[in-house]
């Protein structure tokens, strides 16, 4: 995932402010960090050759043992190996295995890793691995190549992105990592600085990947929920939801699997009989796109039969909360008192019965910084009579009522079973189970957002948490993601993130101690001073998107407008924005590691309408991708052993890893680093030498080119062109990172795996508002529930009412079940997928030794249902089409495929396949437009966090023998 | 055990396997990645049901069923699986653009070492499935020695392990046709069997084999197999909840495995249907004989004392909650060892 330099500063720059007071929640414990001790070898001898035992004896020795990982392969694990290194060669890798235990009582994370991990070695010396710097020659996509020195591909690169600069400005300069080559440490450091001192816009692909969470988004206002993966062990009912974690948590299955032995019940919702499913206790086959209509069933449930717990709900959720039954409208301050606040809610309080500003939500009189209700007493239920400050009343009732209207009117578990095609029994019996249980938890990978409505899926999931009272609690409540705050990775950036202005404000309210909210508001100011858009949105004003999605057949049915209306009003409101500006083309397209046109949807239409538009492209890869082959140039990098790198830490497991170099890099290959300085520089040499000074930057401001290198390099603080200059960038990450256990750069590389022994200081993007305590395991969201920390919402709680305009038109106010757009279509299959066993996107997609595992070529499963009728047997080729596009693959017939499923699993490389037309080709992924809504509390952009989702699930297709 | 001081043997937990593989690889980059070996997995995993590799191999005969050495079939490379070739060269920089896409070369592949993975069995929606490891089991009665003619397949003294001396190798293959589980393949280089050698030169070095060492699901335990105070003895003589694959191959095998549960599934309206399990007893019985019945039912009873709270032995073996102690003291960090010249 991208981690913003800014990201990173909002922390640091608070404390400093604060001078060291107490910041409540927000301070960091910062124990004495240990000396490191590497484990005492032991000594063996290697054998002469006496027997044939002997050749396997000499089979496994090695010089030296390096410790690695794979930093850039955005892998949401983080798997620390032993590297070992023969011959020169970093010939194996073994898993190092060092992990400490959180509790006597609770097993241990070792030894992690995965098959792909596994064979890294074999990976980074394949066919695919680029060494040298290539130039196309031919046609774009056409494999004619020639090699060139870097001083001539740098060149040439520096004089087109000069061109294109005086041209149209540095914002027509597309910088794109996708999310796959983020790390904390120098890997991604360079392409950071090199997009900020260049002022390029840059690609906000968190949701373009569809891995931004909106439901959470919109119910909490941030969508960080993880702990580690030990705390799954201490759950009693483990629900996976959307989601195959036996593909894609390998590291960290187990401990579902030992949470079974100490009687724990596993349930896996999905439609198909999944590898996650088999070793559940309790496979719900909910028919896809339904698990809405699951979820609200279970709580109308739940109400009914008053499973709930109230004392929760009243505290932690908007469900006391009053709305008008006149307008649907939540009852504002505005509506009671001339000039009162419109962001003021209330509830109504039994000890007082009268109506009382509910304490946290935004406009509470006290920045909304605490939830506790003190001597309120809420009505959960009710309908009242509020006079209003134009003398007339107002009939008002609470969330709480008319949720369960809605529930009781279309969710009993009789109307639910007509949408998800289980029976209500079933439904009953899982609704019973999850509140009965002492903690449930629902394991949601990665939020599962890669459907039309997944947000409504999990506002559903968020809802029955929130009922059973586990958000919050060990072993409890929705899982998503977190990540390791590490206060060091300001030395990752170029500049101060702040502006001045920035910090004066936030000196008082840090002497307060800062709330979920300010920062939130920070974060909100740094996202507006860069030109980073969101994918979607750069995808439909530039890349000819625009015509697909406006398509009718995409259109919600529930909306009363079109998409294009949203889209136009979103843009002139300023809630989405776009780079470069409407009237503007990007010329210049810079991508590292991501790989747009395996993974944009019906990349088809990229490849004729976006690339004719740009005048270089360029490709920073160690291997050759579908993208690659549709560059101008591509710049080879090191591969995951060959350079110094800390990979990022999402907080399944509390180390913070780090990859030291085994060997150089084979041919010209070099560092990330070193590459974007080099861009960086050249740049600015070619700029002296042509005389061009200052151009056209972000919102058009003046920016000089010539001094380029010196933004990137702090004005000579670093030099990317000394191999051992990434370790000094370390050092100053971890000498100033007190969470975690190393001192300096080449300890954490001599250590591998570096503990976490605090909590960072937060930071909106990684923060789980949990306190890291390695005498247990870690658990999110204790801060709500334990301090009383007000949610950074509306209404300063959970929140599953939102009366934002778009979403009552929409009909979304409330969590719902709707059919995607895709459900009237009049092809019948659906194409469905998921992350793959095999690869990490399509980064291992064409090794041989994972392709043998497999059947050597791209495959779809398929019912034997929906096979017989079209004549299709297992291993025929056959055409997956739709209007949109098409293509040819083999056929698994699969008795745990779902009858009208076709699974297509991630990230095939299209040119894997006939005339390369990828997997992505007949997948519309139509738009959601409430996506778009802004203005509203939670619910507006900001980098990385709430943009419109990539919805590939749910493509409606006909397959045909090829 | 007859001229041996002692016998090695693994336990594997079906109910943790995610079918991930690691382990294969693990293997496979450790052992079998020279020239002729590349098709060679010492180590696979496949979804059950289904035909596995080579494909077939259960109804490929050898073993003493029924006590009397049977003839088995030599299976062929292909019922294996051949390492394909791939045009990564031409589609790369060839210059023909999308005329060409990256495939194996050659005649279309037909099988492979996991053809076959994720299908499963049944009718949807009460389709079933598990994966099944497998290694070369290190009989304690191992049929390919006893067909060698030339006496080239040794039960090391020290720990059982069984090895092909390739010095007196002559490529004959009958130790393949004798293998009722398939677990032998021929180099056509060097024109010798090759199989699994449980990770000796690991063992000596008291690090526990690759397979189960680097496996993430924590699937795997090994050590003696007379070790009282271990796991293995616990839960294949203890507890006799481990058993061997298809016992009625008569090899006795020292590869166990912890027979897999699965879900309730559904009757005929969609309602949960506990009146018998998804997966059809008769066939985990078919695979690991009548035995296997007793041993889900004492993991399910077990299962429900540690819910009730109450401790089990049992339970708490198969979490495993300290890693290191699933190897039977096999537990040396591998990358402590310094190689030095004899």
């Amino acid at each position: 995932m991208p981690i913003s330099r800014r990201s990173f500063i909002i922390g640091s720059t608070a404390v400093a402010a604060a001078g060291g007071l107490v910041l409540y929640n927000l301070r960091p414990r910062t124990p004495a960090k240990p000396v490191f001790q590497p484990a005492p070898s032991v000594a063996a001898q290697r054998v002469r050759y006496n027997d044939f035992s002997d050749i396997w004896r000499e089979k496994w020795t090695w010089d030296k043992v390096v410790k690695g990982t794979h930093t850039r392969a955005n892998c949401i694990s983080a798997c620390s190996w032993d590297v070992y290194v023969k011959d020169g060669i970093a010939w194996r890798e073994e898993q190092a295995a060092i992990y400490a235990p959180h509790r006597p009582d609770v097993p241990d994370f070792n030894p992690r890793g995965c098959q792909k991990g596994a064979c890294y070695t074999q990976l980074q010396l394949a066919e695919s691995r680029v060494t040298h710097p290539l130039k196309r020659v031919g046609e774009r996509g056409e494999g004619k190549w020639k090699r060139v020195s870097w001083d001539e591909a740098l060149t040439d690169i520096a004089d087109r992105i000069i061109d294109a600069a005086i041209e149209q400005g540095t914002e027509s300069v597309i910088f794109d990592d996708g999310t796959t080559n983020a790390g904390y440490g120098p890997e991604s450091a360079g392409d950071m600085r090199f997009a900020q001192a260049l002022q390029t816009t840059r690609i906000d692909s968190w949701a373009g990947v569809s891995d931004m969470p909106m439901g959470a988004v919109q119910t909490w206002g941030l969508y960080n929920s993880e702990g580690t993966a030990d705390d799954w062990f201490l759950s009693d009912y483990i629900v996976v939801w959307v989601g195959n974690p036996s593909y894609t948590r390998i590291p960290d299955m187990h401990f579902m699997h030992e949470a079974r032995y100490r009687g724990a019940k596993l349930v896996v919702i999905a439609p198909d009989y999944s590898p996650s499913a088999i070793h559940s206790d309790l496979w719900l086959n909910v028919k896809p796109e339904t698990d809405a209509a699951l979820g609200l069933a279970c709580a109308q449930v739940m109400i009914e039969e008053k499973l709930f717990k109230p004392e929760y709900v009243l505290e932690q959720t908007d469900l006391p909360f009053l709305v008008r039954t006149d307008n649907q409208h939540f009852l504002r301050q505005s509506d009671v008192e001339r000039g009162g606040a419109d962001n003021a809610l209330y509830l109504w309080d039994e000890v007082r019965n009268a109506i009382v500003v509910a304490p946290g939500c935004e406009g509470d009189g006290d920045e909304g910084r605490s939830l506790a209700l003190g001597d309120i007493r809420p009505a959960l239920s009710g309908r009242f009579e509020v006079k209003l400050a134009d003398g007339s009343s107002v009939e008002v009732e609470t969330v709480f009522d008319k949720l369960r209207a809605q529930l009781d009117a279309a969710y009993r578990p009789e109307q639910a079973a007509a949408i998800t095609g289980l029976h209500p029994d079933t439904i009953r019996t899982f609704a019973r189970q999850m509140a009965a249980a002492r903690r449930s938890m629902i394991f949601a990978s990665w939020g599962a957002c890669k459907h039309y409505h997944s947000d409504l899926f999990q506002r559903a999931m968020m809802l029955l948490m929130a009922l059973t009272g586990n958000q919050g609690y060990q072993g409890g409540g929705v899982r998503i993601a977190a990540w390791w705050g590490m206060d060091g990775l300001d030395a990752i950036a170029s500049q101060s993130a702040l502006t001045m202005m920035e910090k004066l404000q936030i000196i008082p309210k840090a002497i307060r101690g800062l709330t979920p909210r300010d920062y939130e508001k920070v974060f909100m100011g740094m996202s507006e001073r860069e030109s980073i858009v969101p994918l979607m949105v750069f995808l439909y004003v530039h890349a000819g998107y625009r015509e697909m999605w406006d398509e009718q057949h995409l259109q919600d049915p529930a909306l009363p407008r079109h998409l294009r209306e949203y889209v136009r009003e979103s843009l002139d409101r300023g809630w989405m924005k776009v780079y470069p500006p409407e009237d503007r083309s990007p010329k210049v397209y810079i991508f590292t590691g991501c790989n747009p046109l395996r993974r944009w949807p019906a990349a088809q239409i990229a490849r004729e309408k976006l690339w004719p538009k740009l005048d270089l492209v360029v490709s920073v890869n160690f291997r050759m991708s579908t993208s690659t082959m549709y560059a101008d140039y591509v710049l080879p990098v090191a591969g995951y052993y060959e350079k110094y790198g800390i990979k990022y830490g999402q907080t399944y497991v509390p180390y913070i890893i780090c990859s030291d170099k085994a060997t150089e890099p084979p041919g010209e290959a070099k560092s990330d680093w070193e590459t974007f300085g080099l861009l960086s520089k050249y740049v600015a040499e070619r700029a002296k030498a042509r005389g061009v000074s200052e151009v056209r930057g972000f919102h058009d401001e003046p920016l000089d080119l010539r001094t380029v290198y010196d933004r990137h390099t702090q004005n000579g603080k670093s030099d990317p062109t000394d191999p051992e200059d990434p370790v000094k960038l370390m050092d100053a990450i971890f000498a100033n990172s007190p969470s975690v256990g190393a001192n300096s750069g080449r300890e954490a590389l001599d250590m591998g795996a570096v503990p976490v022994i605090g909590t960072g200081r937060p930071s909106l993007i990684y923060q789980n508002y949990s306190e890291y305590d390695n005498d247990d395991t870690h658990w999110p969201h204790r801060d709500f529930v334990e301090k009383k920390v007000a949610w950074p919402t509306l209404t300063g709680r959970q929140q599953f009412y939102l009366d934002h305009p778009w979403y009552l038109e929409g009909g979304e106010s409330l969590p719902v079940h709707k059919d995607p757009p895709l459900a009237s279509s009049e092809f019948p299959l659906r194409v469905y997928g998921g992350h793959n066993r095999w690869s990490i996107h399509a980064i291992w997609r064409d090794l041989k030794l994972m392709l043998q595992l497999e059947r050597g070529q791209p495959v779809c499963f398929m019912n034997p249902r929906d096979c017989e009728p079209r004549g299709i047997a297992d291993g025929d080729m056959v055409r997956v089409h739709n209007n949109r596009g098409e293509f040819e693959c083999m056929v698994k017939v699969a008795a745990a495929t779902a009858p009208g499923e076709v699974i297509v699993y991630h990230a095939w490389e299209p040119y894997q396949f006939k005339q390369w037309k990828g997997p992505t080709e007949p997948i519309e992924a139509p738009w959601k437009a409430l996506h778009l809504a802004g203005g509203y509390s939670q619910l507006h952009y900001r980098m990385f966090y709430g943009a419109p989702s990539h919805v590939p699930r749910g493509a409606a297709v006909e397959v045909t023998r090829a | 055990m007859p001229g041996i001081k002692r016998q090695m043997a693994m336990v594997m937990d079906l109910n943790k396997c995610i079918g991930c593989q690691t382990c294969t690889v693990a293997c496979k980059t450790l052992w079998t990645a020279s020239e002729g070996m590349e098709h060679m997995f010492f180590n696979t995993v496949n979804t059950q049901p289904g035909e596995g590799t080579p494909r077939g191999w259960e109804a490929m005969g050898g073993g003493f069923p029924g006590g009397e050495a049977q003839l088995g079939k030599l299976p062929a490379i292909g019922e294996f699986g051949d390492a394909w070739k791939y045009n990564h060269e031409e589609v790369f920089y060839g210059g023909k653009g999308q005329d060409v896409h990256l495939g194996v070369q050659g005649e279309a592949p037909k099988w492979g070492p996991n053809w076959d993975e994720d299908q499963g069995g049944g009718e949807f929606p009460n389709s079933f499935f598990f994966y099944l490891p497998r290694l070369c089991n290190h009989c304690t009665h191992p049929a390919c020695k006893e067909a060698c003619p030339r006496g080239a397949i040794e039960k090391r003294e020290a720990d059982g392990v069984v090895v092909v001396n390739e010095d007196r190798c002559r490529g004959y293959r009958h130790c393949m046709e004798a293998c009722p589980y398939k677990k032998i393949y021929f180099n056509h280089v060097s024109q010798v069997s090759q199989k699994c050698i449980f990770c000796f030169p690991r063992l000596e070095q008291g690090v526990a084999p690759a397979c189960a060492r680097q496996c993430p699901g924590r699937v795997r335990f090994v050590g003696y197999r007379d070790d009282q105070d271990a796991p293995i003895w616990k839960l294949v003589d203890k507890w006799k909840v481990a058993l061997p694959l298809h016992p009625e191959f008569g090899t006795e095998p020292n590869v166990f495995y912890v027979p897999p549960s699965a879900p309730a599934r559904f009757d005929a309206d969609g309602r949960i249907d506990e009146s018998k399990p998804r997966i059809p007893d008769e066939y985990l019985v078919s695979l690991f004989g009548e035995r296997v019945l007793e041993a889900l039912q004492t993991l399910a009873d077990e299962r429900a004392k540690a819910a009730r709270g109450e401790r089990s032995e049992l339970m708490d073996l198969l979490i495993a909650y300290r890693w290191q102690d699933m190897f039977g003291g096999f537990d040396r960090d591998p990358q402590t060892i310094k190689w030095v010249e004899a």
